[in-house]
């Protein structure tokens, strides 16, 4: 592997008494699609929510070991999580649009970092984020419609395509397409293989079928635990541990 | 497909009957709670609404503001709730201009940007059950609180619409707290996370999107605050609104009395001449509480409307 984007040492997370992620050791390769599967519960969206640090908002959330993105301590105190957020953005398993217009929807996130000079540049700015999140030659014509008004596969692509708007080198996707048709999956899921050219995408996914589609890399995480994690190939045809055979396999215990 | 057993058949009517019994306890529960409520309401109509026709000082039959217009009196026939409605007024709109803003404030403070972890959050819990409680203590013992703070302690005047105000916007001020927080808890956090995760700070996520959403909540929590400080006499008792006092009031420093009280204070004597001025007094108080309410559920409505764009 190259020198990985992220890496992860010892990391433990609790939420009070809950002990939700145990001594995670973990890589993750920049320009590639790492997916995080496992049972409800395992940890995947806690370890996902740790690299843009959205764990800071849940009450009683702790947080040890180090996470480097790029070599950088993203814990460290001299680290803004609001900063980190424009580096990593992150798209959530409902698609939740701002109550705004689709241009603004794409806009709001540049607008706050002051990121574009005039309207011209923001028109370019939305149609780019637009086009890359494959939702342009859909909303091209009514783009002051207001964003909820889209249908639930397009409203995905629209907050991804937010998510786009602040140049971000990572997305974090958190099961973004439980709630997508299969038409709608399918859309999205080619579009992560475009935008894996240009980002880290980091998924976590419920269905192992997508893990084995989409995935260069995939972790298998039990019990808060990293299970195994192996290039996506090898861990779906021949997994080391018995408990990812299980899993993959659908044998439960 | 197979028919029902015997068996299955005989089941399934006991359910049907259960349910048919539920219904008919259901129905005669509300019944019961509808006709107290009408017979109250139909009492003070009978009994109160002569006083708002000239009888004795005019011609019957006609139409006598009387009763909104003329100040209080010893003569029941002229006595009239412009001093109360006016003390009401003043004393609710400085009640709320306090309450409001501070609770407001409060409750987003207190749902959003209060420390969650270690002894900050043992805190906030304490603080949670302090304001649950407030809310619950019995009205009377916010006029002691008045009573003691606010002029054996401050030198306020007693029964000065000042005094007042600040005994209803203590009063209210849990109540719109706690409405508040209600309105703000049920907008969705993804919203927050939403705006959060392209980089928004927790104040620009909590005013730009979460607000917006909860603002109908946080109206109507607040109006029917108004509502609740409209409806209180027994803190102002205790301050000493139990004086005659028969001119409205100029400043906040006046004498004066409210509603709630003014009817109190015509019931108490007892003579049915008295008893009927009260009931008048109550129809225009309940007419007061039906416009606020109405108020709210047409702000309610406004405000959703806009926000589903």
């Amino acid at each position: 592997m190259k020198t990985p984007k992220f890496q992860c040492r010892q990391v433990n997370v609790h939420y009070d008494d809950l002990h939700a992620l145990r001594d995670i050791d973990i890589d993750i390769a920049d320009q590639s699609v790492t997916a995080l599967i496992g049972p409800s519960g395992c940890g995947k969206s806690s370890l996902l929510r740790l690299f843009n640090r959205m764990n800071d908002t849940v009450p009683g959330a702790r947080v040890s070991g180090q996470i480097r993105m790029d070599g950088t301590d993203i814990y460290a105190d001299q680290i803004d999580p609001v900063w980190l957020r424009t580096r990593v953005g992150m798209v959530f398993q409902k698609p939740v649009p701002f109550p705004k217009s689709i241009y603004d929807n794409i806009a709001y996130g540049p607008r706050l970092h002051g990121m574009t000079g005039n309207r011209a540049e923001m028109d370019a700015l939305v149609e780019r984020c637009l086009r890359r999140a494959g939702l342009w030659d859909e909303v091209k014509d009514r783009l002051s419609a207001p964003g909820p008004s889209l249908s639930v596969g397009q409203q995905q692509r629209l907050v991804l395509a937010r998510a786009l708007a602040v140049d971000p080198e990572v997305i974090l996707m958190d099961e973004p397409a439980s709630s997508l048709d299969p038409i709608a999956t399918a859309r999205l899921e080619a579009l992560i293989e475009e935008l894996k050219a240009r980002y880290c995408i980091i998924i976590v996914t419920h269905s192992m079928a997508q893990a084995a589609r989409i995935s260069d890399r995939t972790a298998f995480l039990q019990s808060g635990s990293l299970i195994e994690y192996a290039d996506t190939d090898a861990l779906f045809t021949n997994p080391e541990d018995p408990r990812t055979q299980d899993y993959i396999t659908g044998r439960f215990r | 497909m197979s028919d029902l057993s015997q068996k299955q058949r005989g089941q399934l009517k006991r359910r049907y009957r259960r349910e048919w019994r539920f219904r008919l306890y259901a129905r005669l529960a509300m019944i019961a709670a509808i006709a107290m409520l009408l017979w109250l309401i139909a009492t003070i109509l009978s009994l109160g609404l002569p006083s708002f026709f000239a009888s004795e000082t005019g011609a019957e039959g006609l139409v006598d503001g009387s009763i909104l217009t003329n100040a209080d009196s010893a003569d029941p026939a002229r006595a009239g709730t412009r001093t109360a409605w006016m003390g009401s007024a003043l004393m609710v709109f400085l009640a709320a201009l306090l309450a409001i803003p501070c609770g407001v404030i409060s409750a987003i403070y207190l749902q959003e940007f209060a420390p969650r972890s270690g002894l900050s959050r043992r805190v906030s819990v304490v603080l949670d059950v302090l304001i649950n409680n407030l809310a619950a203590v019995p009205a009377i013992v916010y006029g002691l609180l008045g009573l003691a703070i606010f002029i054996n302690g401050f030198g306020l005047a007693r029964s000065a619409v000042l005094t007042g105000g600040l005994v209803l916007a203590l009063r209210i001020f849990p109540t719109i707290i706690i409405g508040c927080r209600g309105a703000l808890s049920a907008v969705p956090n993804s919203i927050v996370d939403g705006a959060l995760s392209v980089g928004a700070s927790r104040m620009q996520a909590v005013f730009g999107h979460k607000l917006p959403l909860a603002a109908p909540g946080m109206a109507t929590a607040s109006l029917l605050a108004i509502a609740q400080a409209l409806g209180e006499a027994a803190p102002l008792l205790l301050i000493g609104m139990v004086a005659y006092i028969s001119q409205p009031p100029d400043s906040f420093s006046d004498p004066a009395t409210s509603l709630p009280v003014q009817i109190f204070m015509w019931a108490e004597g007892g003579l049915p001449t008295w008893t009927n001025r009260a009931a008048a007094a109550v129809i225009i108080l309940l007419l007061l509480l039906l416009l606020l309410n109405g108020f709210v559920v047409w702000i309610r409505s406004r405000l959703s409307k806009r926000r589903s764009l």
